[in-house]
């Protein structure tokens, strides 16, 4: 169980090895600070990680993250210079030390309710935000390309996003043909989706399915993580030409028929998701 | 500031290596990944140290202001305002300042206590800092509120490039701008029945066509006439790197930022350019060039056709038209900073027909 300490609306993560830890679950948050070795430059950040309110609420969903009071630290240590000087050996002087944060045992204990983040979120967007999840993909805001997310086939840091993502209940028909336009410039595909009508539980239901199915979200601390990536990218392929109109027909040679069931099964199911691209007729 | 900084080239590094299509389960392509995240992590876990000749000292105050004892460096050329408490000049850094030069490495922060604000108001002479608590960075950015983190993020990206910020203070430093109503009559029934139209002699129907206005249009300025009501403030006065730059007496900003969740309506707009500080009137002439005046560059000017010259002519009118007016930078935090600049269009004094 991670610890997600929350300061007024917002969730900060000072700890390496915490981000490490999200990551593992495809929970990319923002790096947000000042880099200590390049402090005038905007191309990568250091601490804090700061979590998206849709990510905080899968975390504490899924069962992997708890949320605490993070206003209520330990008592600040006394920093005597001396005790946090180190000699520099080339250039001589000392130097003094900030730390960044507290280590996941030395939070507090007490927790604070989901509430006030799940009252934020357009629960339409949630539901999408699930379902992508669900499905392998990694999530980043996606102000940048005019859409509510953007969708990535992996870690963003190597690959290439592939979905432009917007809730339905989002769209008007001027927005299609912008987003749609805008989608193809950038290569990418334009997804509207929704959820109407499916009840929470159910997607709950659809998410643990996935799961029995092998792509372990939820269960990954158990599972060898080089099975979970190879997995989830059958799903992923299977994914994108599910929703690739044209390529509706043609089946994955390689995916097991096992998988395909299931796949039709989750595709009879959410048949709301849509994806807009300019038909090339002609 | 540090030519250091620079030669880091995290571009260079695999970080920002060109990216793969999607994942196709190769050995090589998951170190590559490993080793991009590898380096990730070990440049964010770096340490954040200070030389102790170039180490600031603050205090923490419950007024959530930091105290500087000891100002020294470059970087208080915009930030803080100092203020004499018992014969002493101190100055003072709000909450963003003080956690940008903290996360930077160049300030330590200790939290003040009852003795120490004993010793600021004279009851006590001497203080030992040492025996303060010292602040890490999740404790000072426990202090924040999520307002305040969005505000900073935006003003610590601005901070990194260099920009030099203020907080938003109104409009007390600066001359108000004031509207005037232009030198041509709004409407063509005042074109008509006034002075201005009838003391010329038109000797044709293309003078009288082009004295008329017959488009209306809102002119610069205009919203001053009103009061709008709305929750949109400016919230950052931001000036490009200067040499001449001084606390106590601030030039005209170069831009103006305001934070945004939503896009601002008509009104909120109108508002937000109310509250903007009048921008200094930008030189229309441009500067000359050094070219030398040889054969050749006479000839080449010779050859410049007519279209080259209209052409000229349209991009100096569409940078006068976007230009002359006031300006107002939105900001919206959504994975990184993003920044939409919002002017006024001048469509009354640049003539378009």
């Amino acid at each position: 169980m991670i610890l997600l300490p929350v300061v007024d609306n917002d969730v900060l993560i000072f700890d390496v090895e915490v981000v490490k830890e999200l990551r593992t679950h495809g929970i990319l948050g923002e790096l947000s600070g000042t880099l200590a070795s390049a402090p005038q430059q905007n191309n990568l950040l250091g601490l804090p990680l700061i979590l998206t309110v849709y990510e905080i609420l899968w975390l504490v969903d899924l069962g992997l993250g708890k949320l605490i009071d993070g206003t209520k630290l330990p008592v600040p240590q006394i920093m005597s210079p001396d005790r946090h000087k180190m000699i520099n050996t080339n250039k001589g002087g000392s130097f003094y030390h900030v730390k960044y944060g507290y280590t996941q045992d030395q939070l507090s204990n007490e927790e604070i309710s989901v509430d006030k983040f799940r009252c934020q979120v357009n629960e339409s967007s949630y539901k999408v935000f699930k379902y992508l999840k669900s499905k392998g993909y990694w999530i980043l805001p996606g102000l940048k390309f005019g859409g509510t997310f953007v969708a990535y086939p992996g870690d963003p840091i190597l690959f290439h996003s592939h979905l432009i993502v917007e809730p339905i209940s989002e769209v008007n028909y001027l927005d299609l043909v912008v987003s749609g336009r805008l989608a193809t410039g950038v290569k990418k595909l334009f997804v509207i989706g929704d959820f109407e009508g499916i009840e929470d539980e159910d997607l709950h239901k659809e998410i643990k399915d996935i799961e029995i199915e092998g792509t372990s979200i939820g269960e990954t601390e158990s599972r060898d993580t080089e099975l979970k990536d190879t997995e989830l990218k059958d799903t992923e392929l299977k994914d994108t030409e599910s929703k690739n109109t044209e390529s509706k027909n043609t089946e994955s040679k390689n995916t097991e028929s096992k998988n395909t069931e299931s796949g039709d099964s989750i595709s009879h199911n959410i048949h709301s998701i849509f994806s807009i691209e300019w038909a090339g007729f002609g | 500031m540090n030519d250091d900084d620079f030669k880091l080239d995290i571009e260079d590094e695999e970080v920002y290596n060109l990216k793969d299509f999607e994942p196709d389960g190769t050995d090589y392509q998951q170190n590559k990944l490993s080793n991009s995240l590898d380096l990730i992590y070990s440049l964010i876990s770096e340490e954040i140290k200070t030389h102790e000749k170039n180490c600031i000292v603050g205090i923490y105050l419950k007024t959530q202001e930091t105290i500087i004892l000891k100002p020294k460096g470059n970087f208080f050329r915009d930030f803080g305002y100092s203020k004499t408490l018992n014969g002493n000049i101190y100055v003072f850094l709000n909450k963003l300042e003080s956690l940008y030069l903290l996360q930077r490495g160049n300030l330590i922060i200790y939290l003040g206590n009852e003795k120490f604000n004993h010793y600021l108001d004279g009851y006590i002479n001497n203080f030992n800092v040492n025996e303060l608590y010292s602040l890490n960075l999740q404790h000072f950015y426990s202090f924040l509120c999520s307002s305040d983190l969005k505000k900073y993020q935006v003003f610590a990206y601005l901070k990194r490039l260099g920009y030099l910020i203020k907080e938003y203070d109104g409009l007390k430093n600066h001359p108000p701008p004031i509207f005037q109503i232009g030198v041509q009559d709004k409407s063509m029934y005042q074109d008509i029945f006034t002075k201005g139209f009838r003391d010329k002699h038109y000797f044709g129907y293309k003078e009288i066509f082009e004295r008329l206005r017959v488009i209306p249009s809102a002119q610069n300025f205009e919203s001053l006439q009103k009061n709008y009501e709305s929750d949109f403030e400016i919230h950052f006065n931001v000036w490009k790197p200067r040499n001449n730059f001084s606390k106590k007496n601030l030039p005209v900003p170069d831009f103006m930022i305001c934070m945004v969740d939503e896009f601002p309506k008509i009104n909120d707009v109108y508002s937000l350019l109310n509250k903007v500080i009048k921008p200094e009137k930008k030189s229309d002439t441009k500067p000359k060039s050094n070219k030398v005046q040889t054969r050749n560059n006479l000839k080449k000017d010779k050859e410049k056709t007519e279209r080259d010259k209209e052409r000229e002519r349209e991009r100096e009118r569409d940078f006068k038209l976007k230009n002359n007016g006031r300006n107002v930078i939105l900001a919206k935090v959504d994975n990184g900073v993003n920044f939409i600049s919002l002017s006024e269009m001048d469509f009354e004094s640049v003539s378009l027909y």
